[in-house]
C-alpha cells in the first residue's frame, strides 16, 4: 500500500502507551491506522508532570540540584551541571581545574551509562532480550563507579554549585581505567549483537526517518540530530568544563549520514560511547591537583540577576535559566530540555511506518518523557 | 554583537520602542509586544542562517508578564529578546510561522501562565490535566486542597503510631 492512497482506505484508531511504550516514561500516542500502517499519530504527554519549575521557586538554592536531576533521571549529572554553571555565573565563581576535570569525567560516564541503557531499550524494542541483558551487565560497571564516587547509582547529587560534593575516592582512577579497558572490547561485541545481526538491522533500516530540515526548524539537538546530519554539539561549539581540549576530536569523529533512520540513530549512540571512552581515557590521567569545591558564603544567598547555561546532555542541549532576586530562593527557574523539541516531529517520523516498527522508532529517538513533563 | 544588531534594528524600526538592557547578567534587546512579529521576522533574515530558537521564558513580574526569547546563532552565540504583556489581557503574537519549534513552547506558556498567542486559545491541556483550575506558574496561584475530591494533604498520624 503506498502512502498516497492510505488516506482513502478505511482507518481506525489505536492507542500506543502510555505505559510500556519504550520511551523512558509514560508517552501515549493516539494513532490512526490504515491496515498495518500509521496514517497519523498524535503524542499525548502530561502523565508525569511534577511541576518541578514551580517547586524550584519554593525551595532554597542548595536544595535545587537534587530536584533538577530528576528532570532526566538517566542523565542526572547533566541537569545538575547546567544548573551549577548558571548559578556560578550569577555568583561569579571560578571553578578549580580539578573540579572541572571531575565534572567532565562524571559527565562522560553518565553519557555512557545513558547510551548503554538506550541500547537495552532498543534491543527490547526489537525483541533481542538476550542482548538487552548484556548491555545492562555492562552498565553495572558504570553504576559501580558512581556508587564508589557518590554513594548512589542513579540520582547522584554530586555536581553542586562551586564544584563537586566530594573529591575522587581512593582507587577511583584505577577502577575507571579498568572499566574503560573492559568496555572498549565490548563495543566489538555490541557490533556483533546489533549491526552484524541482519534480523536486527533489517527491522530498523528505513524506519522513522528524521529529516535534517526538521532538526533545524524544530532545533532538535543531540545524537538524534547528529545522526540526521545536523551537527550541533555544545561540547564543541560552546565548550565548558574543559571540553575545549576535545573540540577538534568531537568535530572530527562525525559519522557520515546515510539514511537518517532508526538504525543511524543507534549507530550514532554506539559511536558516542566510543567517543566518550576516548575522552575519558585521556581525561582520567589529567586530573590536576587542587580543591574540588570552592568555599561559598554560608547564608545560601545568590546575588540578584539572571543567567543561562547550557550543557550537552545524553539527549541534546540541556539549558537552565535562573533568575534570582538576591535571596535564598530562586525567583524563576526555566529548563530547556532536548526531548520537548521532538514532540512535534514524532507524528511526521511515524507517518507511513508499519505498526510493528513503532516501538523501534520510538525507542530509537530516546525520548525522555520526564524531561517533557517536568 | 547585541549592540550591532540593536543599532540595526533601531535604525530599521525607528518608530518602535527598542532598548538594550544589560543590567541583569544577560544582555537583552527589549521590544514592545506589538512589534514582536516584525522585529523577530527581521532578525530571522538578518544573519546568513536563521538563528535557532532555543527557548521561550515567561516570568510573572508584579502586574505584567515578561517573555524572553533566547536564540542561538550557528556560531554558538546567544541572542535574547524581551517583551512584556499586560496581566489583565495577556496576549502576544506567535512566532511559530517563522520558528515552528515555538509552537510547543508557546503552548506550554499558555497552560502555565495563561498568555494567549495569536488569539488561539487551546481548549485542552497538553501538560496539565484537562480539569486543572488556574495557571500554576503565576505568583498568585493558590494551591488547591484537593483534585477531584482526593485530598492533597495526608491526614495526621494517629497518636498510637507516634514514637513514645
Amino acid at each position: 500500500m503506498s502512502n498516497q492512497n492510505m488516506e482513502t482506505e478505511e482507518t481506525y484508531y489505536s492507542n500506543y502507551g502510555p505505559q510500556g511504550g519504550l520511551a523512558s516514561g509514560p508517552l501515549k500516542l493516539k494513532m490512526t491506522l490504515s491496515g498495518e500502517r500509521v496514517v497519523a499519530a498524535e503524542p499525548d504527554v502530561g502523565f508525569l508532570h511534577r511541576g518541578i519549575e514551580k517547586t524550584c521557586e519554593k525551595l532554597q538554592w542548595v536544595a535545587l540540584p537534587s530536584l533538577i536531576e530528576k528532570v532526566d533521571y538517566l542523565s542526572s549529572i547533566h541537569g545538575t551541571l547546567a544548573l551549577s554553571l548558571a548559578v556560578e555565573k550569577l555568583m561569579k565563581i571560578e571553578i578549580s581545574p580539578r573540579a572541572q576535570a571531575i565534572r567532565l569525567i562524571v559527565s562522560e560516564l553518565n553519557r555512557i551509562a545513558s547510551h548503554i541503557y538506550f541500547l537495552t531499550t532498543m534491543a527490547k524494542a526489537c525483541g533481542a532480550q538476550t542482548a538487552s541483558q548484556f548491555f545492562l551487565r555492562d552498565r553495572e560497571k558504570i553504576n559501580n563507579l558512581f556508587e564508589m564516587l557518590t554513594g548512589a547509582r542513579l540520582m547522584y547529587n554530586y555536581v553542586c554549585v562551586g564544584g563537586v560534593m566530594s573529591d575522587i575516592t581512593e582507587g577511583f582512577i584505577e577502577k575507571t581505567h579498568d572499566t574503560i579497558k573492559y568496555l572498549k572490547p565490548k563495543l566489538k561485541e555490541y557490533d556483533d549483537l546489533l549491526f552484524n545481526n541482519h534480523i536486527f538491522t533489517n527491522r530498523l533500516k528505513k524506519t522513522g526517518i528524521l529529516k535534517t530540515s526538521d532538526c533545524i526548524s524544530h532545533y532538535i539537538t543531540g545524537p538524534n540530530a547528529r545522526a540526521s546530519g545536523f551537527f550541533y554539539d555544545v561540547r564543541a561549539l560552546s565548550p565548558y568544563c574543559g571540553y575545549e581540549k576535545y573540540k577538534e576530536f568531537l568535530e572530527r569523529s562525525i559519522k557520515p549520514v546515510t539514511q537518517s533512520d532508526s538504525l543511524d540513530r543507534l549507530q550514532q549512540r554506539v559511536l558516542e560511547i566510543r567517543q566518550s571512552l576516548e575522552i575519558l581515557s585521556l581525561e582520567i590521567d589529567r586530573v590536576p591537583a587542587g580543591t574540588y569545591k570552592e568555599k561559598l558564603s554560608k547564608d545560601g544567598k545568590v546575588p540578584k540577576g539572571e543567567a543561562y547555561s547550557v550543557v550537552e546532555s545524553s539527549r541534546g542541549l540541556f539549558g537552565v535559566y535562573v533568575c534570582s532576586s538576591g535571596g535564598n530562593v530562586a525567583e524563576r527557574i526555566k529548563l530547556r530540555t532536548p526531548s520537548l523539541s521532538l514532540l512535534k516531529v514524532v507524528p511526521d517520523i511515524l507517518k507511513g511506518n508499519e505498526v510493528s516498527d513503532v516501538p523501534g522508532v520510538i525507542a530509537s529517538l530516546d525520548i525522555s518523557v520526564s524531561e517533557i513533563d517536568r | 554583537m547585541e549592540k550591532e544588531l540593536f543599532e540595526k534594528i533601531k535604525n530599521r524600526f525607528s518608530d518602535s520602542k527598542i532598548e538594550l538592557l544589560n543590567n541583569t547578567g544577560i544582555a537583552k534587546i527589549y521590544i514592545e509586544s506589538k512589534d514582536i512579529k516584525k522585529i523577530l521576522g527581521f532578525v530571522s533574515t538578518y544573519f546568513e542562517e536563521k538563528p535557532f530558537l532555543e527557548t521561550i521564558i515567561a516570568r510573572d513580574i508584579d502586574d505584567s508578564f515578561s517573555v524572553s526569547y533566547i536564540f542561538r546563532e550557528k556560531t554558538g552565540d546567544i541572542l535574547t529578546f524581551e517583551t512584556e504583556t499586560n496581566k489583565k489581557k495577556p496576549e502576544l503574537d506567535s512566532i511559530a510561522s517563522t520558528w515552528p519549534g515555538a509552537e510547543v513552547l508557546e503552548r506550554e506558556i499558555q497552560e502555565l501562565f495563561g498568555i494567549v498567542f495569536d488569539g488561539k486559545e487551546y481548549t485542552s491541556n497538553m501538560f496539565l490535566a484537562d480539569q486543572w483550575v488556574g495557571k500554576p506558574m503565576k505568583k498568585d496561584y493558590v494551591f488547591p486542597e484537593d483534585f477531584k475530591g482526593i485530598e492533597h494533604r495526608r491526614n495526621p498520624l494517629k497518636k498510637e503510631h507516634e514514637r513514645p
